[in-house]
């Protein structure tokens, strides 16, 4: 039996193969496998601070090989309702931590949101907040938080004050500075990284002349971002080596994860490729199994950052 | 008066499916016939209701494909062999044109939500209205009832919408079976099969005593088809409850994405067709002028608590 524990910061998981944001509903797949034996934790979708509809049709598009866009836009309850019902009622019930994953347009938002949190949390399941930073920022005139080193170091601050819960750092590939942000989101009070959330894409429908999204661009994911994700998670183990990553983007395979763990990743998360094999997580299981006998692996864990340079 | 649609989610499984055949008819519909094998982790047999759908890999060797949604036309629970009816629209279901007896694939199956069984009233109050592809869930819902003994008196009276004779050619001696003749309305878009027009125009050539009866409208069909049955409904079939089975696009099928949704007449969010559905009273969702409401969800959010995100922290929350 290889041993699949990890640790996340204080955070003790029995595998480090987690879901990513937005791309899994356990109360689906629980019907399918025991998540306990498969998961080592489990991710909520993001919540806002206010219910939100989301963004209009068309909201996704297929790129046959490659992936997917989306243009989701975190439809959702809102933090109270979602805290009363979704929460408990689809995510709390698996026997695993929960990481809440949250996000808001301003500061105050991300703190007052993070204060609600502390107050009603249930910390016998939720064990964790991921932020994702891929939002606009009113203050900063939309652009995203997780485009700068001061934003980030600001809403992960305003975060960090609110709770003692472990805080993950939802990392967006779309700026240059991947690794001051990340930097900064240490020096805010991260305990861990997530990398990476969707890479800005486009498509045209050629039949239409019109882009397919609605919204003009969204998220590019699945199997055609891995080496993006492998890119930022190597950069970001080098600089931050003390920093647990949890790497995410195009995995598929447990080659990917491996890859993932060799680059530096402690722990990796799974996304779009969920929609295409909602078994992924039970292959990928035995899968990483089978390799470590073959190669006499007796701890996942060995192999964290094995191929940074 | 209203009957919930029924619900039997616990039985879903990742099945092994076995092509026995696939043929395609001269207009471009595709019969296929899938031998449901073993399920991957409960080994159970497989079980659909009418309306439901199934997910359907038809991934190639080009690599990442989203799964395909279904309905299946009919289903032998002896035999495990379901029918499934399709048009080639685009990559995925033209990859499914190339499939051929023997291959085999896997299915997630069965998700979503039933047509209502008309429980205690007669299902010769109810009409079936399908467009096209539209037909499979609804003379599924059929042969369910022929299954559970109705006899022709019982049956529902089904109005049948094609393009052309040729399309529905291949599929008149199964409904032939199912629906006896004089409850079967035929018309396609050029006259060569049945009353010249489309499904309301042969609504409208009938007389209100042959409609005023129903009780039950289900609609499946083309967007356009789905949204001129819902609009004139009211005058057309007055005392009807209309149900639609939505053809939405879903990535997922899983309720993780948020990329199948429609938007509700009476606020609240947008739902997913995948959880909610795909069988939607009609009058529960956002009709638009072309279809189905899908450029903005206004009012959506005004059915939760408002966070207070603008005043200082220390105000508590
Ligand atoms: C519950 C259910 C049951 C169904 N049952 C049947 C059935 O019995 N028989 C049958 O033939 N079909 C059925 N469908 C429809 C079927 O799933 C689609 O025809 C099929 O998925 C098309 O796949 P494709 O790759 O061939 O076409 P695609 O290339 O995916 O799309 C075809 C068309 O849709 C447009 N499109 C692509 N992506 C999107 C998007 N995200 N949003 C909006 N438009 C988009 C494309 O521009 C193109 O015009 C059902 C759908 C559902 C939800
Ligand atoms: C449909 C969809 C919805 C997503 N929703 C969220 C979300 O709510 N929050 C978030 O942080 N990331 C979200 N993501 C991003 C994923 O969590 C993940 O970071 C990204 O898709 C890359 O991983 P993948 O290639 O394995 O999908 C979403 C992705 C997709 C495809
Ligand atoms: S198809 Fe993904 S939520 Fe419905």
């Amino acid at each position: 039996m290889t041993d699949f524990q990890t640790k996340i910061g204080s955070l003790e998981l029995a595998s480090p193969i987690l879901n990513a944001s937005g791309t899994f509903n356990p109360s689906v797949f629980s019907r399918l496998f025991s998540l306990k034996s498969h998961l080592g934790a489990i991710v909520t979708k993001t919540v806002t601070p206010n219910a939100s509809s989301g963004n209009p049709q068309q909201r996704t598009v297929e790129l046959p090989g490659i992936g997917m866009l989306n243009s989701i836009g975190l439809q959702g309850k809102g933090i109270i309702a979602s805290m009363d019902i979704d929460i408990p009622q689809h995510y709390g019930c698996h026997d695993l931590p929960v990481i809440l994953s949250i996000s808001a347009d301003s500061e105050v938002a991300f703190q007052r949101m993070t204060a609600y949190i502390e107050a009603h949390a249930n910390r016998h399941y939720l064990q964790g907040l991921e932020v994702n930073v891929s939002c606009p920022n009113v203050h900063a005139g939309g652009a995203l938080f997780g485009a700068s080193p001061q934003w980030v170091a600001k809403a992960v601050h305003a975060v960090r004050q609110e709770t003692t819960l472990p805080l993950w750092v939802k990392l967006t590939p779309n700026t240059t500075e991947v690794v001051a942000v990340a930097q900064a989101s240490v020096d805010a009070g991260a305990d861990a990284l997530t990398a990476i959330n969707t890479v800005l894409g486009s498509h045209i429908d050629i039949r239409r002349r019109k882009p397919s999204l609605a919204k003009v661009s969204g998220g590019y994911s699945g199997q055609g971002i891995k080496p993006i994700a492998i890119h930022h998670v190597l950069n970001i183990a080098k600089a931050l080596p003390n920093t647990p990553i949890i790497g995410v983007g195009g995995i598929r395979r447990a080659e990917d994860v491996l890859e993932f763990l060799m680059a530096g990743a402690t722990a990796v998360q799974v996304g779009t490729h969920c929609f295409s094999d909602p078994a992924v997580f039970v292959d990928l299981v035995q899968d990483l199994e089978a390799w470590c006998i073959a190669e006499g692996v007796h701890s996942l864990q060995e192999l964290v950052g094995v191929a940074l340079p | 008066m209203s009957i919930p649609s029924m619900r039997t989610e616990a039985l879903l499984d990742e099945f092994a499916v076995r092509v026995v055949f696939n043929t395609s008819s001269p207009t471009g519909l595709f019969h296929l016939r899938l031998a449901f094998e073993s399920g991957r982790f409960h080994q159970k047999h497989h079980h659909v209701q009418a309306g439901q759908f199934l997910m359907l890999d038809v991934q190639d060797a080009n690599g990442f494909r989203f799964r395909r949604p279904y309905s299946l036309m009919s289903w032998n629970a002896e035999t495990q062999e379901g029918d499934i009816i399709y048009k080639v629209v685009g990559e995925g279901s033209k990859a499914l044109s190339h499939w051929q007896a023997g291959q085999k694939s896997v299915a997630l199956s069965s998700l979503g939500n039933a047509f209502p069984t008309v429980a205690g009233q007669n299902p010769r109050h109810t009409i079936l209205l399908a467009g096209g592809v539209g037909l499979a869930p609804l003379i599924l819902w059929a042969e369910e009832g022929r299954q559970k003994g109705w006899q022709d008196d019982d049956m529902p009276t089904l109005v049948f919408g094609v393009r052309s004779q040729a399309e529905a050619q291949s599929l008149l001696p199964h409904l032939a079976r199912l629906i006896p003749l004089d409850k079967l309305l035929l018309c396609s878009d050029d006259g060569s099969l049945g009353f010249h027009g489309h499904v309301v125009a042969c609504l409208e050539d009938q007389t209100p005593e042959e409609l005023d009866h129903f009780e039950h409208a289900f609609v499946c069909g083309p967007t356009p088809m789905m949204n001129a049955c819902v609009k004139t409904a009211p005058q057309l079939l007055p005392n009807a409850n209309v149900y639609v089975s939505l053809e939405n696009h879903m990535p997922c099928g899983t309720r993780a994405c948020f990329g199948c949704v429609v938007g509700q007449a009476h606020g609240g969010l947008p739902l997913k067709v995948c959880e909610a559905g795909p069988v939607f009273e009609a009058s529960q969702l956002l009709w638009g002028e072309k279809g189905l409401d899908t450029v903005g969800f206004a009012g959506a959010c005004d059915a939760f608590p408002v966070f207070d995100t603008t005043t200082s922290a220390e105000g508590g929350v």
